[in-house]
């Protein structure tokens, strides 16, 4: 479980000083999907980054399954998805996917073959031995996804994994992602500023204000799990996308 | 489409071939006539068909003080890449170290060489040793700026992934940072290997017994301005054969930079 209390974060000094965060508190359950939807700019990525440990919270506290870690300890609880995909053109597919592996000291035979194990459910057989240069956008977010899957830590931090994509692959990634969460399970925490794309995903959204940054409401997604790839289709889940939609809109002030 | 590729092939081997070497022989061609009619002497401005000539007939003491120049080169050279490697890396990872040094690495490129050469030979004595310094002093600094900028290159949310993924720091050196900056690397490189021969050239003249900048200077006192011109050649034929030499390597290291081209 991931416990977010009253943190507050600030960056620069003196005039320059820019409040970022102001008290923010939310709680994911163990094997919950939660969303954190709000106007860019409004602290979003920061929170997550305050999670993954990159960097220190100002004041507050953030407790992982009952203890509360230092930024340098969180780093290593959190599997961390970044907005861009981040594939190293001097590696190949595979030797990406397998770095985190590496990283941990896994000799890299071993690393290889573990994610080549995974290439075919990730949708990406046959693909191993290119360059990333060679994937399509999907593609290349499927595989940083499976590099920080590969990791094996139970909570994934998802930072707008597909604000980078059309919205057609964005679509077809978000299927993707709700019907391979069904299979490999785990707790999440995904920012994005698609209210299309929470609903999709997860059980529960977090409405976060324009900066600095607050949670202003928490709406519960009770659609049926497991997810098929149509599930943001339906009536119930097209009532919750106009409410979130309402929600962030009316918080950008309009 | 096969006649477009063929047209377009003809075009790119005109390009690079046939452009350069008919600029070169109109050039050459000029200046025959003019030295033919202007009957100037050949101390003052020797034609290219005396060059030519001359430097085939004396290709063996050319040659002799080729070699010596070039292991002066290889050897320069190379000692020159791995400091400024190594400093390269030093000054990335110690702010403090960068802070400090900078300024004077900048400074280094600023000294007049010719005028110091004469001192390092007063240091060091006749062997190779300032040689190696003064081709240091020509070609380290590129090297150690472009690796530098390189390695500081690296961008916030790419160190953030590496850190979540549990990087040491020397893995991010390993896994990502060395191998972003090996395009800045092999610019530096680039522009050190043109000057590399040159670094050579001037070491000699500040006192040596043997290599091309001797001849050039033999040469010249001689009056034997048809020797200058072709010793002149022969270091800026050496001096593009490394060029081409760092050019080679540069797509063994870094297929990827090619590769993405070409799709």
């Amino acid at each position: 479980m991931l416990s977010v209390e009253a943190v507050d974060k600030t960056y620069g000094s003196g005039d320059e000083q820019v409040e970022t965060l102001r008290a923010v508190s939310l709680t994911v359950q163990t094997g919950e999907f939660a969303a954190l939807v709000g106007p860019s700019g409004c602290g979003k990525t920061t929170l997550l980054n305050l999670i993954a440990g990159l960097d220190e919270v100002d004041a507050g506290r953030i407790i992982v399954d009952g203890d509360a870690p230092p930024a340098a300890e969180r780093l290593a609880r959190f599997g961390y998805m970044p907005q861009q995909d981040m594939l190293f053109p001097w590696r190949t597919v595979l030797e990406n996917v397998a770095l985190g592996l590496e990283i941990q000291g896994q000799r890299k035979s071993d690393a290889h073959a573990r994610a080549a194990e995974l290439f075919p459910q990730f949708g990406l057989g046959g693909f191993e031995h290119r360059r990333p240069h060679e994937l399509s956008g999907g593609m290349r977010q499927r595989a940083s996804f499976l590099r920080t899957y590969l990791l094996g830590r139970p909570f994934l931090l998802l930072d707008e994994p597909f604000g980078a994509l059309d919205a057609i692959t964005r679509g077809q990634l978000q299927a993707w992602l709700a019907e391979t969460w069904n299979r490999i399970g785990g707790s999440a925490l995904l920012v994005t500023h698609d209210p299309h794309e929470a609903v999709a995903l997860s059980d529960r959204v977090f409405v976060m204000s324009p900066r600095p940054g607050r949670i202003t409401r928490v709406l519960d997604v009770d659609l049926p799990r497991p997810r098929s790839a149509r599930a943001a289709e339906t009536e119930a889940a097209h009532q919750l996308i106009d409410a979130l939609r309402h929600e962030t809109e009316s918080s950008e002030g309009w | 489409m096969r006649r477009i590729n063929s047209v377009s092939s003809w075009r790119r081997w005109f390009i690079d071939v046939v452009a350069p070497v008919s600029l070169t022989l109109i050039v050459l061609i000029g200046w025959q006539v003019y030295v033919w009619l202007s009957d100037i002497r050949p101390e003052v401005l020797p034609g290219p068909i005396r060059i030519v000539r001359e430097s085939v007939e004396s290709a063996g003491a050319i040659w002799a003080h080729a070699l010596v120049t070039m292991s002066e080169v290889g050897a320069g050279f190379a000692i020159s890449v791995i400091c400024a490697i190594a400093l390269g890396m030093l000054l990335d990872l110690s702010s403090p170290v960068r802070r400090a040094l900078y300024p004077l690495i900048v400074a280094s490129q600023t000294v007049p060489i010719p005028v110091v050469a004469p001192l390092m030979i007063v240091w060091f004595g006749f062997g190779i040793l300032p040689k190696i310094i003064v081709i240091g002093l020509f070609t380290f600094v590129p090297i150690v700026l472009g690796f530098a900028a390189g390695l500081a290159a690296t961008e916030r949310p790419t160190l953030n992934l590496m850190r979540t993924l549990g990087a040491s720091r020397w893995q991010l050196y390993r896994y990502v940072k060395i191998p972003a900056a090996l395009p800045d690397l092999f610019t530096g490189l680039r522009i050190a290997a043109i000057y590399a021969v040159l670094g050579a050239i001037f070491g000699e003249l500040a006192g040596a017994t043997d290599g091309l900048g001797i001849f050039l200077e033999q040469s010249r006192l001689s009056f034997r301005t048809d020797l200058v011109f072709g010793a002149i050649f022969v270091v800026a034929l050496l001096s593009y054969l490394l060029f081409l030499a760092v050019v080679l390597l540069e797509r063994r290291a870094i297929p990827w930079r090619f590769q993405r081209r070409e799709t």
